[in-house]
């Protein structure tokens, strides 16, 4: 019992010490945190896709990358008001989700993988060069959004404190959406989605919603980059990009929200401050990941649960 | 004894799919397996071939324990194992489906292919043919064929007659018989009206299980009989 | 007109010799291989760090640029393919993407960031017809053509060809006859890895060798790989013609639209023809 307790308290933990980096880093640089916090929306989007459906998808920035551009031309062409762009990036996440996802969510594996890489190739094409004229090609657009009274995202604390409510928000729809039966179905289709279908379920179906989510989620993060940056560029949706976020499903745990969220974390720390004593911090990255994929499987959230497993199982015996 | 399964269980994932199963084949001996669609008849075979491997238990082949053993050792060591739903090698030819199998045991193809021959008339008109378009019976001549490349001793056959017609069951049949005194054979099969016909020994599956082992003469004549276990 | 015609050749000879290696161990072994971009990567750079030693003679710099890019696939194959495969494919395409990142870093390291110059070996233009094309991309259509022909005989009439094919199509009855598949699998790599630092050397001269030229042909591999089908070996052919005819003719109308259409042509083919792994 001391122990379960200790498991929920070492969650309790591993939060309390996320919140202190936070309020710490806020001292140095409220920009950056905010940064680690929308990259970490981010991070969750992908993860319903990975941890939970067990597909790996190397072009998610496309996702990312129309959230942002859905508000920034928003932003641009009608009225620059922070929340429509919010709504409109979401949408265009979702949009790309509702169109691409039927083909996308027929296959699985290395086909899987390779189709997101097409359709990311195509969206930075069309940012990039095909609607430059719009987009403001390779420089992108700058953007000035609207204000009122308090609700100011000027206001590097306003905004600070919106991305985190949004992340927790994020994080407990996430949470509420896993525990689901449509959470268990999920997990069920990244086991063994023959045996669910032969059960009578439309798993196209619910991996369309998944994957639908996913975008959605992303792009949102998209959009709260335009407003955290005042910009919207092409490497939003940059496919060599992709590594970030995989790297940070990767590192963090797949399939568990506070997985995805240490490893956003994690992930930004290593870009961030990494990258000033190591100039070859990519080729850490690099690195990290082949260690990930020849043993470190379950990332951080996951070592730590077996930890934690591993003393109630000796405790149990011992009683 | 040829060939000893001794305790075996076997699981799929976490989910246990032959329970304490023990069989013993003899040399030159013709044993069926039987037993209704999910029994696990395939699962004992794929085990003893090496595709499987027992979570606990031992398959000993004469006097080796191979359990656990790849599957391309295991054939080296003369089990040959023929697969259900007939599947040859389509793009190649039936010569070039010979050649693979005379290949690692550096057999000599002509003898093979003449080997084919003499179990099998229609193979000479086939020889040159790409291996998909033959039909179903003529598929399975030719896979048993190609394992009797390099003179096994002992062949591993799932299910050789299921999907054909009536006269084509009893060439296969007659090819089996023919082959019966040479060498060793474990065959799974649904027609009991042939299993009766050509079995030394059946073991009886269900769910897993070796529910029955029938040795006596006249009780493996009698198909009727052998339904009524299942 | 013609010209278009011969640089789409061109362009589809070379994803040719590139895309072989790598539809195969996707279709042997179901793994993106990401690494093979690399493998493509050090072909080019190192032909560029061996002419000097050679002093100029291509021939030679090339052939030593092969047999140096044979240890890198090795260690490749040996150390994460054949461990991760058949174990988890996911993370074995997460290794290849990992391996193909530090690869491309130590490039950087080693040569920097920026291009590095390599030109055009023969330099003399060739007449066919109305058109004037450089005699080294007739050179590298002719040698496409070779290695596919070179390629069908060899996997019609050899015993590892036929070997690999009976693999492509039923690992398991290749086992059941005694035959170790992997191994040929194995060798079937390193095969496919020597043309891919072929690609590399071929196309360096005239194109822009940079540290991340690697993560683009591996890309347009996938593309070639998915129009033609997965392992398909007469698909991949004719979809690297296709694809290079589509590149050259959309380079001639909107230059940067080129790699984009291949994509665009890859969605297309997907919707129409939507593949399960």
């Amino acid at each position: 019992m001391l122990l379960k307790k200790l498991s929920n308290s070492l969650t309790f933990a591993v939060a309390v010490i996320m919140i202190g980096f936070i309020v710490f880093a806020y001292s140095a640089s409220v920009n950056k945190v905010t940064d680690f916090v929308i990259f970490c929306i981010y991070v969750l989007g992908f993860d319903v896709l990975y941890g939970h459906m067990g597909r790996i998808s190397f072009g998610h920035t496309l996702y990312l990358g129309a959230g942002a551009y859905g508000a920034a031309m928003c932003a641009k062409y009608l009225v620059p008001d922070p929340f429509l762009a919010m709504a409109v990036g979401i949408g265009a996440g979702a949009a790309l989700g509702l169109i691409l996802g039927p083909i996308a969510v027929k296959t699985k594996g290395a086909a899987f993988a390779l189709i997101n890489v097409a359709f990311n190739q195509i969206g930075y094409f069309i940012v990039l060069v095909a609607l430059a004229h719009y987009t403001g090609g390779e420089d992108g657009v700058s953007l000035d959004f609207n204000s009122y009274g308090f609700v100011d995202f000027r206001n590097v604390h306003f905004l600070f404190a919106f991305c985190l409510a949004s992340l927790v928000a994020v994080y407990w729809l996430m949470h509420r959406l896993y525990g689901s039966a449509f959470g268990a179905m999920l997990l069920g289709i990244k086991e063994n989605e023959t045996r669910v279908r032969f059960l009578g379920y439309n798993t196209q179906a619910y991996k369309l919603v998944a994957f639908i989510i996913s975008t959605s989620v992303s792009a949102f993060a998209g959009s709260l980059f335009v407003i955290n940056y005042g910009f919207a560029n092409p490497s939003f949706m940059d496919p060599a990009r992709n590594v970030e976020v995989i790297f940070a499903a990767l590192i963090g745990g797949p399939g568990t929200e506070f997985g995805a969220v240490v490893g956003g974390t994690a992930y930004m720390v290593i870009s961030n401050y990494l990258a000033k004593y190591i100039t070859r911090w990519e080729m850490f990255l690099g690195v990290a990941l082949l260690i990930i994929a020849f043993g470190f499987r379950k990332g951080i959230m996951g070592y730590v649960r077996e930890l934690v497993d591993k003393r109630i199982k000796a405790g149990a015996i011992t009683k | 004894m040829l060939l000893n399964v001794d305790a075996i269980h076997v699981h799929y994932g976490s989910a246990q799919v032959l329970h304490d199963v023990s069989i013993n084949v003899k040399e030159r001996e013709l044993t069926c397996i039987v037993g209704r669609n999910g029994a696990g008849k395939t699962t004992l075979l794929k085990t003893i071939g090496g595709f499987l491997k027992p979570t606990r238990g031992t398959v000993t082949f004469e006097g080796r324990a191979i359990s656990g053993m790849r599957p391309d050792k295991v054939a080296l060591l003369g089990v040959k194992y023929v697969f259900q739903d007939k599947r040859v090698f389509g793009d190649l030819t039936v010569r070039d489906n010979m050649e693979l199998a005379a290949y690692p045991i550096k057999a000599n193809v002509d003898e093979a292919v003449e080997r084919l021959f003499s179990i099998s008339e229609k193979m000479k008109r086939l020889i040159d043919s790409k291996a998909k378009g033959l039909s179903g019976g003529e598929r399975q001549i030719l896979l048993i064929g190609r394992a009797l490349v390099g003179s096994p001793k002992l062949l591993l056959i799932d299910e050789p007659t299921e999907g054909l017609a009536a006269i084509v069951i009893n060439d296969i049949a007659r090819i089996l018989m023919e082959t019966k005194g040479r060498l060793s054979m474990i065959v799974v099969e649904q027609n009991l009206a042939i299993v009766s016909r050509m079995a030394d020994r059946i073991y009886i599956m269900k769910e897993g299980n070796i529910i029955r082992e029938i040795t006596d003469e006249a009780e493996i004549r009698d198909p009727a009989y052998i339904e009524s276990l299942l | 007109m013609l010209e278009v015609i011969a640089y789409g050749l061109t362009i589809g000879g070379i994803l040719y010799i590139v895309s072989i290696g790598f539809s195969l161990t996707f279709g042997s072994m179901k793994i993106v291989n990401f690494a093979h971009g690399l493998v493509y990567a050090v072909g080019a750079y190192a032909l560029y760090a061996l002419l000097p030693v050679t002093n100029g003679n291509f021939v030679l710099a090339a052939i030593l640029a092969i047999l140096a890019s044979l240890p890198v696939s090795y260690v490749i194959e040996k150390f994460v393919i054949r461990r991760l495969y058949g174990k988890s494919i996911d993370y074995a395409i997460i290794a290849s993407y990992a391996v193909l990142l530090i690869g491309v870093d130590i490039i950087k390291w080693i040569w920097g960031a920026s291009p590095v110059p390599l030109s055009d070996p023969v330099g003399v233009n060739a007449r066919f017809f109305t058109m004037e094309i450089p005699f080294y991309r007739v050179i590298i259509i002719a040698l496409s053509f070779v290695i596919f022909i070179a390629l069908s005989v060899f996997f019609k009439k050899s015993i590892i060809g036929k070997i690999v094919i009976a693999g492509l199509a039923d690992r398991e009855a290749v086992l059941s006859l005694g035959i170790d598949i992997d191994k040929y699998f194995a060798i079937v790599f390193l095969l496919g890895s020597a043309l891919a630092s072929l690609g590399g050397i071929l196309y360096g001269p005239i194109s822009t060798v940079h540290p991340y030229m690697g993560f683009r042909i591996v890309t347009l591999c996938f593309a070639v790989v998915i129009v033609g089908g997965m392992g398909n070996l007469r698909g991949t052919a004719i979809a690297s013609y296709v694809l290079g005819m589509v590149m050259a003719v959309t380079a001639w109308y909107w230059g940067a639209a080129a790699d984009a259409m291949i994509f665009a042509v890859m969605a297309g083919v997907l919707i129409f023809r939507p593949i399960e792994v």
